[in-house]
């Protein structure tokens, strides 16, 4: 036993805090929160308790590196490094805590890392501003510009981020070109708003008319307002973004051997890669095929089994067993179409 | 969950600008060491503070832009952000693009010299005053004029001071600006 704990002594020695008063002792507890709230997970599911666990892990870190960097803080180049990024975890622990107010936490850290980061060297020892030498001040400003320049680039990113929520169809679209972003998208394809759109549709369309009698569903097909009515329920998908303004949808049908084809356009009048901007496409086949009508049949059944004796029900069961035709639906997946140069936007030739 | 993530950064952003910003810091140190009679070391510090003020200002009028609730405005600076283009395409659109590039382009140019014609102004006057290197453009100034009719203007134009600041400031951000534009026509 004692050979176990001679061997692991330089681990001991490691973690052991020099006293029991000082920013190592508060390290260690934040370890043991969030230790506690690793269990917690693992035991049962309450999610309140975990949080509560992990924040207070949180906090325990944020005041250990407070203490450190008022005890030894690491200057670089008259900086103090430490204050610096204690600054940034007060800031993160606030911005998950406030998420009305993370985004203007977010833009405003760096400014407050510098400012902070500066101050035992720059304000604090000299008193004043005015009692920089040159050379500091300079140096002070231009640590200052910087981070405030830093600022400016998390708060275009987060303009970014809103663009995007607001018009989602960008996100499925070429980015290459830009100047300015680049795309992190590793596990899904992006959808854009149309093809949402389409896919509510299908939906739609499966739940009305798939295994409908053919008479009902050829009629139904042919009604304009029944199309519109599709529509206008299947534009609810994106009615939440701004983009719903750009997207321009409409139906066609078109009689084909076996059945009809129902074909939905979507046009994209915002920007795009694409200089004349592109269309979705998609086309659902509804075709007339002939099936037993199965609750039929076993409705006979029932009905023979309960009056064996009567044989005079014969013609009757013959003629309700008769084949029917039903409707059936089958989609194919959404197409891109890149409008070419020389052809009108408003027309696009399928 | 995860296959919801996505991320759009504008680390290209970042990435171009702080390579220009090291490309303008250097050449218009050289200009303002050369006019303004400094040292190296003074010069590098002028050019960055006034390049990262500059900068800083183009950001916050991007940013005033940007808020204004136009949906038309808001669109095109979506194409611009996102596709490097200005405007929907039509027979014109490559001359309207090169067009309000351009015009963009001055424009980043005109507040950057203001605003550079203004910080240098501060530095000389309010930061760097005790500093022994410039006292010979200090003390170049002209004895108070006794005729206080001039407007403030005309004393402006007349100070010899203020007529090396704006030939240093102006031939910094004309080098530079070249420069890079020739730098931007040739990587594009």
């Amino acid at each position: 036993m004692t050979k176990l704990l001679q061997s692991f002594a330089w681990l001991i020695n490691l973690i052991k805090p020099p006293r029991i008063f000082s920013w190592q002792t508060v390290i260690l507890i934040s370890i043991f929160f969030w230790v506690i709230s690793f269990l917690v997970g693992l035991g049962c599911d309450n999610l309140r308790l975990q949080n509560i666990f992990s924040s207070l892990g949180c906090l325990a870190v944020i005041f250990g590196v407070g203490w450190f960097s008022l005890e030894n803080p690491i200057i670089v180049q008259g900086f103090s490094l430490s204050t610096w990024i204690w600054v940034e975890l007060v800031c993160l622990f606030v911005a998950s805590w406030w998420l009305d107010i993370a985004p203007f936490i977010w833009m405003i850290w760096p400014a407050l890392s510098a400012i902070f980061a500066a101050w035992p060297e720059f304000f604090a020892v000299q008193k004043k501003i005015k009692n920089l030498v040159n050379e500091q001040r300079f140096k002070l400003l231009i640590w200052i510009l910087s981070h405030l320049i830093i600022s400016c680039w998390i708060q275009f990113s987060l303009i970014i981020q809103d663009w995007v929520l607001q018009y989602p169809s960008l996100l499925a679209d070429n980015l290459s070109q830009s100047d300015f972003i680049v795309k992190i998208q590793p596990f899904s394809r992006p959808i854009s708003g149309g093809e949402r759109v389409f896919n509510a549709m299908e939906r739609q369309l499966k739940i009305q008319i798939d295994g409908k009698l053919w008479v009902v569903v050829e009629s139904w097909l042919k009604n304009t307002n029944q199309r519109e009515k599709l529509l206008t329920e299947a534009k609810k998908e994106i009615s939440g973004v701004a983009e719903k303004h750009l997207w321009n949808f409409r139906t066609e049908i078109t009689a084909q051997k076996t059945g009809y084809n129902l074909l939905m356009i979507a046009e994209w009048q915002g920007p795009s890669y694409n200089p004349q901007g592109y269309f979705l496409k998609k086309v659902c086949q509804v075709n007339a095929v002939t099936r037993q009508p199965t609750p039929v049949k076993a409705k006979l059944r029932r009905e023979r089994k309960n009056n064996n004796a009567r044989v005079a029900t014969t013609p009757q069961v013959i003629i309700t067993a008769k084949p029917v035709k039903v409707a059936k639906i089958e989609c194919q997946s959404v197409t891109k179409q890149i409008i070419e140069q020389n052809q009108l936007k408003n027309s696009p030739k399928l | 969950m995860i296959e919801d993530l996505w991320l759009v950064l504008p680390l290209r952003a970042v990435v171009f600008q702080s390579l220009l910003l090291l490309i303008s810091i250097a050449i218009e140190s050289v200009v303002l060491q050369r006019i303004l009679n400094i040292s190296r070391k003074t010069a590098t510090e002028y050019s960055a503070i006034l390049n990262l003020l500059s900068t800083f200002i183009c950001w916050l009028c991007f940013f005033l832009i940007q808020s204004i609730p136009l949906k038309t405005l808001q669109i095109q600076l979506i194409r611009y952000v996102f596709y490097a283009r200005f405007i929907s395409p039509n027979l014109f659109s490559d001359f309207q693009n090169g067009f309000y590039f351009l015009l963009a382009r001055i424009c980043i140019i005109l507040i950057a010299l203001i605003i550079e014609l203004i910080g240098l102004d501060f530095l000389l006057n309010f930061i760097a005053a005790q500093e022994l290197e410039i006292k010979h453009l200090i003390s170049s100034k002209e004895p108070e004029a006794t005729e206080n009719k001039k407007s403030r203007f005309q004393k402006y134009r007349e100070s010899q001071l203020n007529k090396i600041k704006f030939k240093a400031t102006f031939w910094a951000n004309f080098s530079s600006n070249i420069f890079i534009s020739a730098l931007i026509l040739i990587v594009t």
